[in-house]
């Protein structure tokens, strides 16, 4: 009997500790990732570095490590190894900033005035879906001071005419917490030839008006309500036509509302819920307006301008479930995305928009202290294409240590343009679109050893990027799937920081293979960065200062049929700022120099190949940066 | 406080984008064209840089051949008196002396609304890429100088670019056979019977000219002003032409608005059309001298891509029996 009892619990434990398998895998199988955000960041960009750069907006917020831009016709292009920018996630406080990030917005119609710090990751281990398996960025807004009233009002100029001012105005009961933010930003444009009026890059007036609202319903729930709001409109000044008085000027009025609300709440002592919802709007209207400048008469073109506006609307909306265990955790969500276009009802008797929604689900166990496992996966399924299967995982050994062995592997997607989906040719500048067009396929694996002192961190490793269905322009001038391409990035940072210093130098040395279909040529190029942020022993003063190194950039592309090499020179930049406190830290008065080496120009070449033989065919001055500018910065805040 | 907040809101409110600056107005561009039916027959005008570019041509051609993919017409020199007859005959060595008589009709090529039609017409199937020829065989009256020449000529199948054709004297004494390449940078390729191959710089490379002021041939019953010079065809003159480059350029005549006020607004919403040549355009009959004169209430337009240009004759003088002389104002839009 005693024997059969036995028999019989061990089959009861069996049955337990299958269940508990049962369970594990079921959860496995559902889950997402979703317990937060993945803490080790690459690199924080702070408020101090804002200011020693000038940083107004998210343009210039991105020339950041890892990252590189440089304008072509007036378009900022923001690159990173083979990542173009609409395979860069980029957040706001943990939601998507810039829909699918394949609508073309202009970065510039995104303020950076609120923002607490940038955080640059490689391929993160995160709930989030789509673009994430290379490079993401998340800005995170500044926290809402914990006081009845408080303000904050600054002013920014530069030697170059621009000119930001802004003020924030916060009330709290800790119960209802408010803020409104106002902000006008002008920049000045750069211009092609100093004689002439006509711009590389256009110059831009922008008004914001940015609204926050918490409620902590209860002690565990708590409502956030917010909403940003921009006003864009730029100028792109064109040159005097020879023999004439008359120009032509491009004008955009671009406008950016984006309504957002979380609900946080504890289901239970272990268990929490959020969901969150957004709704964002962007439309771009530019004209094209013929100047008589000894007349002093202007038209609008008005035939060209109806089919040139663009706007789009995105809905989204999650809902995750986590865990708070001591070793094994788990997250549950559901991801609810359409995006659609707001100016054209039909487009060849098609509506352009597209829909998709994702399970996910994760789970994270830690066992004794030696190793922490994560892992998960996520099921996106599209309107318009397929459903995808995304795994990933991440391992630490010695996660609490202070050094440690991180490995991880990740897949996500990246969609096509808009435009390359919906838009014909005529609309789209000449690409046929195609509404078969797969989203691009990215998997990434990032091994690395992190090494974490009192005052000094170390982090070494390689991320290795593949990109598959790539997007490209067919022989026949349409978008279409095509090829692969391959990039690495070894990467090796440090920061050292005490209460006086706080240093962040890191290498990268990339190597891009875009063409790995075609040929299996991988090149190389390094990146150097140093942030430095000093406070003067006994004094008021703080210095801050930037150096950012890019070398030369070779890559190839294969459009339209066509192989061809791209060369592009060596980027460098520095900037600095000295700040001094006034009125027991109420008033701040800083002074800076931005791109002190002037460096606003890289030439890039361009060859075709004839047989095997490298033949230059384009050779260009592409603009990368303002000249030289001196900045005055005032803050003052009301407690 | 509250002052600090007035300038808050001052700097918040003001605007720095720069406001246009004025230039100072840009005088039209003068140039005269100065032609003569002897020498100067042509005069090529580019609007970019508006001098004109005479004819180089040294000797003559006579017979203008259409260079693009799908062209194959086949134009004569009027102005040096080129004209054909068709025999209907395909027997090139049948064709002698006795296919010449006084019942022989001599064409010349036809002004059309659709653009000047060849004497030689439709000489062969342009169905095929290599275009099938009828092999008919035609007379040609040709001049060097003092010198009358009477030819037969034949075009024989043509490659895809290229033209083959065969002539010569009616004695039979000699046959020339040659090709007539092709030469996409021009719009046509000339011919010259006394050099018996192509000749060069009769006209600029096909963008590289707007309009050419010319001598053209047209019905008499057609013009209220007597020919500048008579044809061997009774029926037809030769007259001031103007030729446009319509691969490049549209044109509109406008009577009403004047030089002064037509600026690129007023361009621009005008319905711009094509066309190849125009007659006596600057001129006019003016029956109380009984004179040519200038047309000066007239102003031609053209459309370049995204440019217009508006131009205007400020004067017109004859130099000679057939030799007259037009000055033209010149402003880019």
């Amino acid at each position: 009997m005693a024997f059969t009892s036995i028999i019989v619990l061990k089959i009861v434990e069996r049955i337990v500790i299958l269940r508990k398998y049962i369970l594990f895998f079921s959860l496995t199988s559902l889950s997402y990732l979703g317990f937060g955000q993945d803490s080790s960041a690459f690199f924080v960009l702070t408020q101090a570095d804002m200011l020693t750069n000038n940083i107004t907006n998210l343009e210039e917020a991105l020339r950041i490590p890892s990252l590189y831009q440089y304008f072509e016709e007036g378009d900022q292009e923001t690159r990173s190894g083979i990542l173009r920018l609409n395979e860069i996630a980029i957040f706001k406080d943990g939601l998507p900033l810039m829909m699918d990030n394949n609508v073309g917005y202009d970065l510039r119609s995104i303020a950076t005035f609120d923002i607490d710090r940038i955080e640059v990751h490689f391929s993160p281990h995160t709930s989030l879906v789509k673009n994430i398996a290379g490079v993401v960025i998340h800005l995170y807004s500044r926290s809402i001071a914990d006081q009845p009233f408080s303000a904050n009002a600054y002013a920014i100029n530069s030697s170059t005419s621009d000119f930001h001012i802004g003020t924030t105005i916060s009330l709290s009961n800790r119960r209802h917490i408010g803020q409104v933010s106002l902000n006008r930003s002008f920049l000045s444009p750069i211009y092609a030839d100093i004689e002439d009026r006509g711009t590389v890059v256009s110059g831009s007036e922008r008004y914001d008006l940015n609204l926050r609202y918490k409620f902590n319903i209860l002690r565990t729930v708590k409502l956030t309500v917010g909403s940003d709001n921009s006003r864009l409109r730029t100028q792109q000044k064109g040159n005097v036509f020879l023999g004439t008085t008359r120009v032509r000027d491009i004008e955009q009025r671009i406008n950016r509302n984006n309504l957002y609300s979380s609900l946080e709440t504890e289901l239970s002592k272990n268990h929490s819920v959020v969901i969150t919802g957004l709704i964002n709007r962007y439309s771009n209207r530019p004209s094209i307006i013929d100047k008589d400048l000894n007349k002093g008469i202007q038209e609008e073109q008005q035939n060209e301008q109806q089919s040139s506006v663009r706007g789009y609307d995105q809905g989204f909306l999650s809902v995750l479930l986590t865990s708070k265990n001591k070793a094994f955790n788990y997250s549950l969500g559901l991801e609810f995305n359409n995006v659609k276009d707001n100016q054209f009802e039909e487009i060849n008797a098609i509506t352009p928009a597209y829909s998709d929604y994702s399970a996910l689900g994760l789970f994270q166990y830690e066992f004794r202290k030696t190793f922490l496992l994560e892992g998960g996966m996520k099921v996106l399924t599209n309107s318009l294409t397929n459903s995808y299967f995304l795994p990933s995982f991440k391992i630490t050994l010695a996660p609490k240590n202070n050094l440690q062995l991180l490995g991880s592997y990740q897949q996500s997607i990246a969609y096509p343009m808009f435009d390359n989906i919906f838009y014909p040719a005529e609309l789209s500048g000449g690409t046929k679109n195609n509404l078969t067009l797969r989203p691009v396929d990215l998997s990434s694996t990032n091994v690395r050893v992190l090494i974490n002192r009192k005052n000094i961190t170390f982090e070494s490793g390689m991320m290795l990027l593949n990109r598959r269905n790539n997007h490209r322009v067919s022989s026949s001038i349409s978008a279409v799937n095509d090829g692969s391409s391959r990039s690495t990035m070894t990467y090796l940072r440090a920061s050292y920081n005490n209460s006086w210093i706080d240093w962040r130098p890191s290498v990268i040395l990339h190597g891009i293979n875009t063409t790995r279909d075609t040929n299996a040529l991988t090149f190389f190029y390094p990146e150097a960065n140093s942030y430095l942020q000093l406070v003067v022993p006994n004094s008021k003063f703080k210095f801050g200062w930037t150096y950012r190194f890019i070398g030369e950039r070779n890559y190839q592309t294969f459009e339209q049929g066509e192989l061809r090499l791209l060369e592009e020179e060596r980027l460098r930049t520095s900037s600095m700022s000295v700040s001094r406190s006034f009125l027991d830290e109420s008033m701040m008065i800083s002074f800076g120099i931005s791109n002190f080496g002037s460096s606003t120009e890289m030439n890039r070449n361009e060859y075709e190949f004839i047989d095997i033989v490298p033949v230059l065919v384009n050779s260009e001055k592409l603009t990368v940066n303002k000249e030289r500018s001196f900045f005055f910065n005032i803050r003052l805040n009301i407690k | 406080m509250r002052s600090l907040g007035y300038i808050t809101l001052c700097l918040f409110l003001v605007s720095c984008f720069r406001p246009d600056e004025v230039l100072p107005p840009i005088a039209p561009q003068e140039t005269t064209v100065n032609l003569s039916i002897d020498e100067n027959q042509s005069a090529y005008i580019d609007l970019g840089s508006i001098l004109p570019e005479y004819n180089e041509s040294e000797p003559a051609w006579h017979l203008k051949f259409q260079n693009t993919n799908q062209g194959w017409g086949i134009y004569l020199n009027t102005l040096d008196n080129v004209v054909i007859h068709n025999t209907t005959q395909t027997d090139f060595d049948a064709v002698d002396a006795s296919s010449f008589g006084p019942e022989v009709v001599w064409q010349m090529d036809v002004p059309t609304p659709e653009g000047l039609s060849p004497a030689l017409g439709e000489w062969g199937d342009f169905s095929f890429d290599n275009p099938k020829s009828f092999k008919d065989v035609f007379l040609i009256l040709w001049n060097d100088q003092d010198t009358s020449y009477l030819y037969k000529l034949q075009l024989l199948d043509a490659t895809v670019n290229a033209y083959h054709l065969r002539y010569g004297p009616l004695n039979n004494d000699t046959t020339y056979s040659v090709w007539i390449n092709k030469d996409s940078d021009y719009a046509h390729s000339y011919f010259s019977f006394k050099k018996h191959k192509k000749v060069q710089n009769v006209e600029p490379q096909i963008g590289a000219w707007d309009l050419c002021f010319t001598y053209l041939q047209d019905s008499i019953q057609t013009h209220q002003i007597f020919p500048e010079q008579y044809t061997i065809n009774p029926n037809f003159g030769i007259y001031n032409g103007l030729l446009v480059n319509y691969r490049t350029n549209f044109l509109y005549l406008d009577t009403t608005a004047g030089f002064e006020n037509i600026d690129y607004f007023y361009a621009s919403k005008l319905e711009f059309y094509k066309t190849d040549q125009l007659f006596n355009t600057f001129v006019h009959w003016d029956r109380e001298n009984n004179a040519l004169g200038l047309a000066d209430e007239l102003t031609l337009l053209l459309n370049k891509e995204d440019k217009y240009y508006a131009i205007r004759a400020t004067s017109f003088a004859r130099t000679g029996p057939s030799n007259y002389s037009i000055s033209l104002l010149v402003k880019q839009l």
